[in-house]
């Protein structure tokens, strides 16, 4: 029976022109393993999202999907949901809930099952999947490979009948990718669940597929087995070919329909060994960089031992490791082995505690030390690629310089076309790409690489690689870190093992590879005591005649940016800044703090003095805000769109607070006495921070709202735990704040208290824990109700004020807070006491919250709006 | 992995502690704080060894030390005049007294929240909520996720991005704020940009369709019943006790001791209350003990 019939599919996203799916017809039988395979960006991952509605994204679709014989469109969510499974890309991002188990119930739960049978249900899957041992595990311990398996059997747990997975493994080391592929078949053959999978390479697919389907720029170009697939791309000279497995490759151009394709290296060894009997081998050669023997190495290791923590096991031991100017290295290695800590030894982010660390002086200058990291989304920061590019360079230089240097730059790593477009809309190579492109604007010396063709297409891959070599004739060191060994074999000079806290085995690739039996390239395998020397698919054909395919375009040469940005304090430039919103900022905060001081000084003096104080400060500061709205060239207002009306529950909330509160100090004052003030106070701040958590409980928050309002409390927890910007000052009121602004009053409550109190679970909870709630709580809330009036200013100086004063709010009911914890007498005196000493940190949390919201606010509204828009979260009216 | 009292059901050891802590606030009988305080502090040195005793002392130090000074200078109550102070007004030995009870009680409260901390466990909180409050509960386990990712995540880009020159740890104090906020600018912009898959996957498995059930690891077993009915009844015996007036103690206008036998059942059933955790725990590791022996 056919589990899916697409008939005529066409899809195009709002406001373009070209159709990402154009007219699409296949179908799915039940029980089947079906591959998707194209380059990245030619729809595939579209298509697999119009196969669940609720994954479909904003556009114009055509044509019919049918989903057991009937359209999708008139199949409920609830069947969908439990029927078809979905399983991203990334490992990280599926994950919802903190533990395994969690994780595992996540499903179930959404689906009402009762708890005794999600019990049973858990305890089948993680048998299965044998996570018994790491059920309680928090899921930020796991490994990327493990990750993605609990990501697997988070969605087999609702037992669907058909699994779709966008490119499950392209994230994962070929280790951990090959455990998935080997329990998805398991998965296949033992239940029939019906697999359809897409991915771009085809190397560890093809024997567990039936059947594959080869798409390109939206169209079917060909459906067929994995055999009838290599013939196919072979004689269409698709740069797809180069995806598939390396002795399908080799094969492909010299059987002539005589045989069938061998896909497995052992198959493909013995082909090689009967083909080669009869011709003539050509020899196979090498051309390698070598450094003449008298240079000096640019970066030199000796000796070096690191560890993370005093008690825990060296990472590096003993590990010496020279590479010197114009070189590719590549160190490949087990997962977890240390690699990446090798780089940030040599990037100096990471510090050795024995050993030596030498680095060849260039002109009398330190070499610039340039990391690219494994996500290349660690270096993005602003709206387009241009703008992220020009951001490299301190506002020092020239513009002209800067803008030529970015287009040299651009057009150095094939991104001109792409340049406009938002950063996190490119594809995973053209990310990578991109992040090359900004790091390479630091005019590197020495560039590292951590993974850098981890997830990319072929086409990619090769550009990529063509890039490195292009940067390597120009004099800069290349050492990359990699599990992609034929990557490795094909452009590197130089080829080492990272094993046991040293690099081993220092050799070029061909004698590196060829002399290794198990850990080598596939290629190599198939070659050995066949053909001598070759190491790569290239090499093979090579030797046996068989014509390569074309080569990629010509690149312009790489041209040193003479521009590059001054590094880490090298050279300062001083600048003409505007620096009278700092020195209104610091007035202010002294103003305030003479007013703390005069107004306990006149506190038992006369009365009337201290009115006029209050009165001169408050016009003081009330001349501090005309000034400041009143600029010549007013600061840039942003507008936020309403996320969704409010629940409607407000009214119900302040009336529930209004009648709780006087009958809890009534109770408390029969009861226990009025002297009882901690216990009292703290129902009342319960009583005032329930109602708000129970309309959240009520309200049908929609799901990407839900996760929006978690990633505000995670960003908050984050700012508390670990971040700082001095010592003691931590920017979380300010993301509170933006969190309110950004997500309306309810969220900002929310966002507010629901941070304090799992920041205090890393913390340590107290008896403060829920007058921070509260706090917290209401500092968001408020931000909500005056930034989602229409009429207020909502720029940086806005947030700026609006911080301070916030941030004194919070120190005011935290202040209060402290005398009923310590349990004292709450009399006046006593209350003017604490305010008073409570002032001066509260003052300094006001200035560090105010400066941050002055820096910080608008961009990352901007970025929270980008979302907001793009995932269609803005309230229609 | 969870051992002793923190094998208890949740809602178990939200009672406990919340009746543990309500005598100890309410009731400011200054034996009863001394049990209360012996126990908490017994705790501590059972979970955290000697060492960790001195941390606790160190830290509520200074805070008890400010009470016990501030309280008598701020309150004049008390019928015992001692001298009088500078600025007129009385120094009265009630009030003294007073203060260091304050001070005791506080710290005491700080000392119970080091057991509570080890036993509340995120698991813990998040069963609490699931009962009542099942989207909160996701929320706060969503918001551990998100965070524990996001740290780690903040060290990475830091990394990174030091060694193009945005440093968080050098330069100028305005240097390194302007440093702080691009890279949380970084961060902010890709947590936006993944939390869209974590909403899909949420979505992709149902979320939103029908009434969340909400499980949990944790079951009620009878310990759990017998453990529940002990602390309601020893509840009750001292909220009667607190109601006729037996328990009740005054500092002002002037202290009295007086010992009954009414008295002397409560501190011994508050005795028993406070001590019961600490009890279990040395039971069951006394078990592991004996059964290891056996073997």
């Amino acid at each position: 029976m056919e589990i899916y019939k697409i008939e005529h599919l066409s899809f195009t996203y709002p406001n373009q022109d070209v159709p990402v799916l154009n007219d699409l017809s296949f179908s799915v039988e039940e029980g089947e393993f079906l591959t998707i395979c194209g380059l990245s960006g030619c729809g595939k991952s579209t298509l697999l999202r119009n196969l669940k509605t609720s994954l479909c994204p904003h556009g114009k679709t055509c044509g019919n999907v049918f989903f057991m014989g009937r359209p999708l469109s008139d199949t409920d969510q609830l069947t969908q949901a439990e029927q078809i499974g979905f399983v991203m890309q990334s490992p990280d991002d599926q994950t919802v809930t903190d533990k395994v188990w969690h994780e595992l119930a996540f499903g179930p739960e959404n689906l009402g099952v009762p708890s005794y049978v999600i019990r049973r249900k858990v305890a089948e899957i993680a048998l299965f999947f044998g996570f018994t041992n790491i059920m309680y595990n928090k899921i930020s311990e796991l490994s990327g490979g493990q990750k993605q398996l609990l990501n697997l059997a988070s969605v087999m747990i609702q037992e669907p009948s058909v699994l779709i997975l966008d490119e499950p493994v392209s994230q994962l080391d070929p280790a951990a990718a090959e455990e998935f592929i080997i329990l998805l078949d398991k998965i296949h053959r033992e239940f029939g669940t019906t697999v359809i999978l897409c991915e771009h390479t085809l190397e560890q697919i093809c024997t567990y597929t039936d059947r594959i389907i080869v798409m390109n720029a939206g169209k079917i170009d060909f459906e067929g087995t994995p055999q009838e697939t290599a013939k196919y791309l072979y004689r269409s000279n698709d740069p797809l070919f180069e995806s598939m497995p390396v002795s399908a490759r080799i094969t492909a151009a010299c059987t002539n329909d005589r045989y069938d394709i061998p896909m497995t290296v052992g198959e493909g060894k013995r082909f090689l060994t009967d083909y080669v009997d009869g011709i003539k081998l050509k020899e196979v050669t090498h051309e390698y960089y070598k450094p003449t023997e008298k240079e000096k190495p640019i970066i030199k290791l000796k000796n070096i031992f690191f560890r993370y923590k005093k008690d825990t096991p060296d990472v590096l031991k003993g590990l010496s490791f020279s590479a010197w100017k114009g070189e590719i290295t590549a160190i490949t290695g087990g997962n977890g082995s240390g690699k990446t800590t090798l780089l940030k030894t040599i990037a100096d982010i990471l510090h050795p505690y024995s050993g030596l660390l030498t680095v060849g002086k260039k002109e009398g200058k330190s070499p610039k030390i340039c990391l690219l990291p494994q996500d290349p989304r660690n270096l993005f920061l602003k709206e387009s690629v241009e703008q992220d590019l020009l951001s490299a360079f301190s506002g020092d230089k020239n513009p002209d310089e800067c803008t030529d240097a970015v287009k040299r730059m651009l057009e150095f790593c094939g991104l001109e076309d792409v340049k406009y477009r938002h950063p996190y809309d490119l594809s995973g190579g053209e990310q990578q790409k991109a992040a090359l492109a900004k790091v390479l604007l630091y005019g590197p010396d020495v560039l590292l690489l951590d993974e850098p063709v981890k997830g990319m297409d072929v086409r990619s891959k090769s550009e990529t690689g063509e890039m490195l070599r292009c940067l390597a004739k120009a004099g800069v060191c290349v050492i990359m870190v990699s599990h992609d060994i034929e990557f490795c074999a094909e452009y590197a000079d130089r080829c080492a093992f990272f094993f046991d806290g040293d690099v081993v085995g220092t050799a070029p690739p061909d004698s590196f590879f060829s002399k290794n039996t198990f850990f080598t390239t596939p290629a190599a395998a198939m070659a050995k005591n066949v053909i001598p020397n070759a190491v790569t698919a290239n090499d093979i054909r090579r030797a046996i005649s068989v014509s390569l395919p074309d080569k990629a375009e010509n690149r312009p040469p790489f041209v040193f940016p003479k521009t590059g940005m001054t590094a880490q304090g090298e050279t300062k430039i001083k600048r003409k800044t505007k620096t009278y919103p700092k020195i209104l900022f610091f007035f202010s905060s002294v103003l305030f703090l003479f007013y703390a001081v005069l107004r306990h000084f006149f506190e038992t003096t006369i009365p009337i003095k201290k009115t006029v104080l209050d009165i001169a400060v408050i016009t003081l500061l009330l001349i501090f805000l005309i000034v400041l709205s009143g600029k010549k060239s007013p600061a840039e207002n942003i507008s936020i769109r309403r996320v969704k009306q409010s629940s409607g529950y407000i009214a119900s909330e302040i009336i529930f607070i209004l009648t709780a509160v006087p009958i809890t100090i009534f109770i408390g004052i029969i009861c226990f006495g009025d002297a009882k003030y901690l216990f009292i106070s703290l129902l009342i701040m319960l009583e005032c921070t329930v109602p708000f958590l129970a309309a959240f409980e009520k309200s049908h928050i929609r799901t990407r709202e839900l996760v929006l309002i978690a990633v505000m409390c995670a960003m908050a927890v984050t700012a508390r735990a670990a971040f700082y910007m001095f010592p003691q000052l931590k920017p979380i009121t300010a993301i509170v704040i933006i969190a309110g602004a950004s997500l309306g009053a309810e969220s900002g409550f929310l966002v507010g208290s629901v941070s304090m109190l799992v920041s205090n679970i890393l913390f340590g909870q107290g008896p403060w824990t829920p007058w921070q709630m509260f706090a917290m709580g209401m500092t968001g809330f408020l931000s909500g109700i005056i930034f989602g009036r229409s009429s207020f200013p909502k720029n940086k100086y806005s947030f700026a004020v609006f911080g301070f004063f916030s941030a004194l709010l919070y120190g005011g009911i935290m202040n209060p807070a402290a005398i009923i914890m310590s349990h004292m007498e709450l009399s006046y005196g006593n209350i003017i006491a604490f305010y008073a000493t409570g002032l001066p940190p509260d003052v300094v949390h006001g200035v560090s919250t105010a400066l941050f919201l002055f820096l910080a606010a608008v961009p990352m509204i901007r970025k929270i709006e980008r979302v907001k828009l793009k995932y269609g979260l803005i309230c229609e009216n | 992995m969870e051992t002793g009292f923190g094998r208890f059901h949740p809602a178990a050891a939200l009672l406990y502690f919340v009746s543990v802590l309500t005598v100890t606030m309410v009731i400011m009988n200054p034996v009863l704080l001394i049990i209360s305080c012996a126990a908490a502090v017994l705790n501590i040195a059972y979970f955290g060894g000697i060492n960790a005793v001195f941390h606790y002392l160190k830290l509520t130090f200074f805070t008890s030390v400010m009470i016990i000074v501030i309280n008598p200078l701020i309150s004049h109550k008390g019928i015992t005049i001692l001298l009088y102070l500078p600025d007129g007004n009385p120094l009265t030995l009630e009030s003294v007294i007073f203060g260091i009870a304050a001070a005791v009680m506080m710290s005491c409260i700080f000392a119970w929240f080091y057991t509570i901390n080890r036993v509340f466990t995120s698991d813990k909180i998040i069963c609490l909520f699931g009962n009542f409050m099942p989207k909160i509960a996701l929320l706060i386990s969503m918001t551990l996720n998100f965070a524990e990712k996001f740290i780690i995540k903040l060290r990475d880009v830091r990394a990174v991005q030091s060694t193009i020159g945005i440093d968080t740890a050098k330069g100028s104090l305005m240097k390194r704020l302007k440093n702080s906020v691009t890279i949380f600018s970084i961060m902010i912009q890709w947590a936006m940009e993944s939390s869209v898959d974590t909403a899909d996957s949420m979505k992709s498995r149902g979320y939103g369709l029908k009434k969340r059930t909400s499980y949990t690891v944790y079951r009620i077993f009878p310990r759990d019943i017998i453990m529940l009915v002990f602390i309601l009844i020893c509840d009750a015996l001292i909220l009667t006790a607190f109601r006729s007036g037996a328990v009740n103690y005054s500092y002002y206008p002037s202290f009295s001791f007086g010992i009954q036998i009414i008295n002397i059942a409560v501190y011994f059933i508050f005795a028993a209350l406070c001590l019961m955790p600490l009890l279990i725990n040395i039971r069951e590791d006394g078990k592991w003990k004996y059964i290891r022996s056996n073997i």
